[in-house]
């Protein structure tokens, strides 16, 4: 009696073709990934002799492909089971949540009183780095918030962009860039946006002083 | 690239390999090629740090890291199932004259079992029973020493073992 054996899966045809096709001349954008590292390698040599002018347009750029990650990440993120890893309406759940899954503690406030639940956290990553997304809600609404610590050479800045019929907010507050995505009308995005700044101005400001 | 041909001639031999290994680890046919896919490209654009050590281990190193990283962005939950003990000692139970299946149902029991066993098992016998990759080898590719990748291999069979009871698996 012969022993069952695995069966060896070998590569088709077509696998091999496939791949020499995307070896021999790399998609420009065939993932976040590729795109991302090309685009901040590139960034990186160029910047030794560029202009200030040509790098904030690189920066400009890096900014596109964050925004393109946080919208996917957005839809993603409603697909049933992937919205929250964390699941809870408790700001001092989902704050420790994140000790050790990220090199950075994200701000997480309750804005429950404003009329935006928390509803809970994950980690996601975007271009290859680790993100702390909060969830939030509005109404049968959900906002995605997605924070990371700004990068040494970036600036504040902000934004409000349209795409997919999402409103997507993106901004800098206290050392961080978040980004807030829903489909929820500009109006309450903005306002959930500037809940947010000032409440996590405040935590910053006064350790406890209340 | 000027570099192309010669990572092509290092690297494409191992393409069979390479489409195993994520085909055990993904489960599918259609995840397993993209995987293979964004290896290639990742590994091309590594290729500068390749200095001609072992190239099989290299490239499935960077195979199974990208199917890492692509059960984490697409958070694919149903990579990892764990096992579990109660669903097959029951297997276990129903040996017996009855149980002298044949040999269809047998790999297909065999194949549904290495699918429950979590991936760090898979990657191991994959590797060691169908590439035949030394103890090293294995190492090099899961990032772990050589007595772990043994000490694994003997968990991952002894698994299965249980799992396929009255069949023994052989282990070399």
């Amino acid at each position: 009696m012969s022993e069952p054996r695995l069966p060896y899966y070998p590569a088709r045809p077509e696998l091999r073709s496939r791949v020499e096709t995307a070896i021999r001349q790399p998609p420009r954008r065939s993932t976040r990934r590729t795109s991302f590292l090309r685009m901040t390698g590139l960034a990186a040599a160029l910047a030794l002799v560029a202009s200030a002018a040509w790098i904030s347009g690189a920066r400009r750029h890096g900014a596109e492909i964050e925004l393109t990650a946080v919208l996917d990440g957005h839809l993603r993120s409603l697909e049933p089971g992937h919205l929250a890893d964390v699941a809870s309406t408790d700001q001092h759940t989902v704050k420790p949540w994140f000790a050790g899954k990220l090199e950075y503690s994200p701000p997480v406030v309750d804005l429950a009183a404003a009329g935006f639940p928390l509803v809970g956290g994950r980690v996601d990553v975007v271009d290859g780095r680790k993100l702390a997304a909060l969830v939030y809600s509005r109404r049968s609404h959900i906002i995605n918030l997605f924070v990371r610590p700004l990068d040494a050479t970036e600036r504040s800045s902000s934004s409000e962009i349209v795409r997919h019929g999402y409103n997507i907010a993106g901004w800098t507050s206290n050392g961080m860039r978040l980004w807030a995505v829903s489909d929820l009308s500009l109006g309450e995005l903005r306002e959930f946006r500037d809940l947010m700044t000032a409440r996590i101005v405040e935590s910053a400001g006064t350790t406890r002083s209340r | 690239m000027a570099d192309t041909r010669r990572f092509e001639e290092a690297m494409l031999p191992h393409l069979d390999a390479a489409y195993n290994l994520a085909r055990y680890l993904t489960r599918n046919e259609h995840d397993a090629e993209d995987v293979v896919q964004e290896a290639y490209v990742r590994a091309l654009r590594y290729f500068d740090a390749f200095r001609g050590q072992n190239a099989k281990a290299w490239l499935l190193a960077i195979v199974r890291h990208t199917t890492y990283t692509r059960r984490r962005r697409d958070r694919l939950s149903a990579i990892t199932t764990e096992f579990n003990d109660e669903m097959h000692s029951s297997a276990r139970d129903n040996s017996g004259p009855e149980a002298e299946l044949d040999r269809a149902e047998t790999l297909a029991e065999l194949q549904s079992a290495l699918g429950r066993l979590p991936p760090q098992f898979r990657e191991v016998l994959v590797l060691r029973e169908l590439e035949g990759l030394s103890y090293e080898e294995i190492g090099l590719i899961v990032r772990a020493p050589a007595g772990t990748v043994m000490s694994r291999l003997s968990r991952a069979r002894a698994r299965l073992a249980q799992v396929l009871s009255p069949f023994k698996q052989e282990t070399r």
